[in-house]
């Protein structure tokens, strides 16, 4: 039994956040100058009354309408947040039971950000391919935009509100649809994107939930974590880097992509950038990116794509993934 | 150092000559996290130089940020 990506749905809300409107509160940050150097245009940003649950269950709703897929069939749920509607319940049981998903059905939230669709995918794998589940839903989901401080221009300008809705499915076949993973960890840098005030340890000064950033800290962390890992994706699979046929990495912004880019020496023509009119959007990045690439069928039967998240925690994870459509087996 | 301050004015968008090694950081316009970020990049590209965040924080001036990666 082999792990295969079947179908990927994007939800982005309503609500829009323009440059024009970053620069009426930063006049020092110009419109133009913003799209220059971050590559965004635009940000979506979740209603006051819009939850992660709410974006979760419009992107699953997207997809089974896209696909046809009876969901009754679904057995297994995993939903990627860090900005769950609540610390409990479980983000993954309100919208299994907003999605009136089968009751005997696997269900949890794995909290993770930038990193998190890679880190789901090696679960959903080792699910599907032990006998566990037949056909897994992988939401990420997140509203990043409710923990920011408006006075910070930075971490505005960057996050913007998604989710995207994966359908995984374990068919018969001997190709390796998902594999050559790479993890890494480290939390030294964990304080440089935190989320202070978010659950049991309140800072001293507010109890005021509120995410703080150290970007030249994040950058840094990118620098020293991703070529690395891309590299060790590579010689796990036995491929060179003229074997993939397309690079999708966590959609952070694109002076930092661009800059990866060209220190892992891709092709600009192999490597997506797709976050123009939505930000960064944390774990949904990757599969958001995956999504635009689809739509604009870049990826033909058969295509190697290599992922690569990497963020919050630190934490970050590579892997390989083998595009099939149709008939995978 | 020369090919350093060419380097940075580049990075900072400034005129040739605008910058010296003894120009103060504070005095730079546009020097600012974003410019922080942007000299951890040249760093790393153009003298292969992991340079850390922290250090870039206690330079004074271009010559300080010269020293960080080798140029002086």
């Amino acid at each position: 039994m082999k792990a295969v990506i079947r179908a990927i749905a994007t939800y982005l809300p309503e609500a829009v956040l323009t440059n024009d409107a970053i620069a009426a509160s930063f006049p020092d940050w110009p419109a133009d100058k913003i799209e220059k150097k971050l590559g965004i245009r635009a940000r979506h940003i979740s209603g006051p009354q819009e939850f992660t649950s709410n974006l979760a269950t419009a992107a699953a709703e997207r997809l089974f309408a896209q696909t046809g897929v009876d969901r009754a069939s679904v057995d297994g749920l995993i939903v990627v947040t860090q900005t769950p509607d609540y610390l409990l319940p479980t983000t993954a049981c309100v919208v299994q039971h907003e999605l009136r998903l089968q009751k005997k059905i696997l269900a949890f939230d794995l909290n993770l950000g930038c990193s998190g669709f890679v880190y789901a995918l090696s679960v959903a794998k080792g699910l599907v391919e032990v006998g566990l589940i037949r056909r897994l839903l992988l939401i990420t989901a997140d509203t990043y935009t409710k923990l920011l401080d408006p006075t910070d221009q930075a971490v505005r300008t960057l996050f913007g509100d998604g989710a995207t809705a994966t359908l995984i499915e374990g068919v018969e076949s001997e190709r390796n649809f998902i594999g050559s993973f790479d993890f890494g960890t480290d939390g030294a840098c964990a304080s440089d994107l935190m989320a202070h005030g978010s659950a049991m340890r309140l800072p001293a000064e507010t109890m005021t939930s509120c995410l703080r950033m150290n970007g030249a800290e994040v950058f840094a962390f990118t620098l020293r974590a991703v070529p690395p890992s891309v590299e060790a994706v590579l010689t796990q699979s036995g491929l060179a880097l003229e074997q993939i046929d397309l690079f999708v990495f966590h959609q952070a912004n694109v002076y930092l992509l661009e800059h990866l880019r060209q220190k892992c020496r891709i092709p600009r023509e192999k490597f997506v950038v797709a976050m123009a009119e939505c930000g960064n959007t944390v774990s949904s990045s990757i599969p958001m990116a995956l999504g635009q690439v689809l739509v604009q069928k870049r990826l033909r039967n058969g295509a190697k794509v290599l992922l690569s998240g990497f963020g919050v925690g630190a934490s970050w994870a590579s892997c390989l993934v083998e595009w099939a459509d149709g008939d995978a087996s | 150092m020369k090919e350093f301050i060419q380097h940075l004015e580049n990075m900072l968008e400034l005129q040739p000559g605008e910058l010296q090694a003894t120009t103060p950081l504070i005095d730079i316009t546009g020097w600012d996290s974003m410019a922080a970020v942007g000299f951890l990049a040249l760093a790393d590209r153009d003298y292969g130089k992991a340079v850390s965040p922290a250090a870039i924080k206690i330079c004074k001036t271009v010559g300080d940020l010269a020293a960080l990666v080798g140029q002086s």
